[in-house]
């Protein structure tokens, strides 16, 4: 997919822990695994809301559109 | 079984996997007897190629003639799968006609011989699909992707079934010396085949939706 999640970079800025953001958040880890790992199909405003929030970051420091190979 | 559970008491599939690991031997034991089947229809045809020619009569069960071949000295096979002892005259034989859907040519041992194996066959891949399916059960993947192929392969096994058991009563008229007649019978099997894949359809969308949802965060 074309939108990468570069979770784990502001995670390390942030010096927080996967657990700790989902918690933060209102998801489960495991919900918040598949966002870091690339796997999900859609993220709501809502969590995105609250991502932002808690990592003091916008948008676009998470999400990223990176063109496909050979497109 | 979690680790709060080790006896997995609390497992909600429990009975699913009972019930699964049931069918799944009951499939694996029903197919090691069409392979013994099959394996006893090998041995009548070898007898069959090398004892030559027998007195010819007529099959009493089947009704055409039936040419005689081989003698029986095995013992009698399980009714259902369409082996039958038939006596002519002094002599006793088997009727190779196969289960209900796969009609042999008659007049001719040994596409009788080639049918009966082509309806062991057909039952074989059966068993083996169901197998399939009843394993995925016990590992809990009831809606997965490979549980929905594993229904359309039962579609696709009972429409080819439908469509060669048509067609061997097409080439038995033709042989039997009769015009051709393109007859399909709308059967049980085309019905079932057909309401087969269209629900095995239905449940891969289902699961699309089920797992865009999942995966929504």
């Amino acid at each position: 997919m074309p939108i990468v999640v570069n979770l784990d970079v502001m995670l390390a800025k942030r010096k927080m822990r996967l657990n700790e953001l989902a918690a933060a958040v209102g998801i489960t880890p495991q919900n918040m695994s598949i966002l870091k790992t690339g796997r999900a199909k859609a993220i709501r405003f809502s969590t995105l809301n609250a991502i932002c929030r808690i990592l003091q970051c916008q948008p676009a420091d998470i999400l990223e559109y990176r063109e496909e190979e050979g497109k | 079984m979690t680790p709060d559970d080790p006896s997995g008491s609390n497992d909600p599939l429990a009975k699913i996997r009972k019930v699964s690991f049931v069918f799944r031997i009951l499939c694996a034991v029903w197919l090691v007897v069409v392979i013994l089947l099959g394996m006893n229809l090998v041995w009548f045809g070898v007898k069959g190629f090398t004892a030559g020619e027998g007195s010819a009569g007529t099959d009493s069960t089947s009704g055409y003639p039936a040419e005689v071949y081989v003698q029986n000295d095995a013992g009698r096979f399980e009714p259902g799968l369409g082996i039958q002892e038939v006596k002519v005259g002094k002599v006793t034989t088997f009727s190779v006609g196969g289960p209900q859907f796969f009609v042999g040519v008659p007049g001719n041992w040994k596409a009788e011989l080639l049918s009966s194996f082509l309806s062991l066959a057909f039952v074989a891949v059966g068993l083996m699909i169901l197998y399939r399916l009843f394993r995925l059960y016990e590992r809990g993947e009831i809606f997965g992707a490979v549980t929905v192929r594993c229904y359309r392969w039962i579609a696709i096994w009972l429409l080819s079934g439908w469509a060669v058991s048509n067609l061997l009563q097409l080439f038995k008229g033709v042989a039997a010396g009769q015009p051709i007649q393109m007859h399909f019978s709308l059967d049980e099997m085309f019905f079932g085949g057909v309401l087969l894949w269209l629900v095995s359809w239905i449940m891969d969308e289902g699961r699309k939706v089920q797992e865009e949802q999942a995966l929504t965060v």
